[in-house]
């Protein structure tokens, strides 16, 4: 199965509501895949890197959380090791907005939001979009190499 | 998504004596308030509600299942919280309704 990169933006606008405002797709090196704007947004480049320091950040956590935990890269799955660690969602709260990232398989889902979206729904809302990729699209199978390019 | 956790807080809001309501998850995050409850008190709320159920568990006989209410009693301010689920309401009332 691929995934067709036309319907992301629908799929990924649909949280875009209450102050969330804005949903990408990031693979685990921070390359964006989609998001819920179109690229000739206003702030679609501010999205792009916001997106790759998500994923950074993202990247750098799960690495500690893995080895907090006694574990190695062989003890845990198979695939980018990185986004498959114990850690299940990413919140950072900044002086302008919130961010909040889970994984999806191989890839990395981060909602943004305003300073009026609480945080325990901007967490609600990425888990949910992240858990309907999921059933939709079956993690297994979702990887950066099944995107079309 | 969040529109019916909104008209249901809103709902809350209506009834006598309420002055503030705050919801929060698992975590203690915040998922909505209204009045003049404080968002900061997420995650003391579900604190309190979880210490609750621990202490309400030792008890409780075995085959009794039900979720503790637990009432702060301020001069001017009531507050009751209770859990549903992953979900922990906090209501926050006039003391003198």
């Amino acid at each position: 199965m691929m995934l067709r990169p036309k319907a992301l933006p629908l799929f990924l606008s649909q949280v875009c509501t209450g102050g969330v405002q804005h949903a990408i797709l990031l693979r685990s090196d921070g390359i964006m895949l989609a998001s819920s704007d179109r690229p000739d947004a206003e702030y679609f480049d501010d999205e792009k890197l916001v997106g790759a320091i998500c994923a950074g950040m993202w990247f750098n956590f799960a690495e500690e959380t893995a080895d907090s935990l006694g574990k190695t890269e062989s003890e845990l799955d198979g695939g980018d090791s990185s986004l498959r660690s114990n850690l299940r969602s990413m919140i950072v709260e900044c002086e302008g907005g919130r961010l909040c990232a889970a994984p999806v398989g191989s890839l990395l889902i981060c909602l943004k939001g305003d300073l009026s979206v609480e945080l325990g729904l901007l967490k609600l809302k990425t888990e949910a979009l992240a858990e309907e990729f999921r059933t939709v699209l079956a993690t297994d199978i979702v990887s950066e190499s099944a995107v079309e390019t | 998504m969040e529109t019916d956790l909104e008209k249901e807080l809103d709902q809350v809001m209506e009834g006598d004596g309420v002055i503030g309501v705050i919801c929060c998850d698992a975590d203690g995050l915040c998922l909505g308030v209204r009045g003049k409850a404080a968002r900061a008190a997420a995650g003391h709320v579900r604190q309190l509600i979880s210490s609750a159920y621990v202490l309400s568990s030792t008890m409780a006989k075995p085959e009794d299942s039900y979720e503790p209410v637990v009432r702060v009693s301020l001069p001017e301010v009531n507050i009751l919280v209770q859990r549903y689920g992953p979900i922990t309401l906090a209501i926050f009332k006039s003391a003198e309704s």
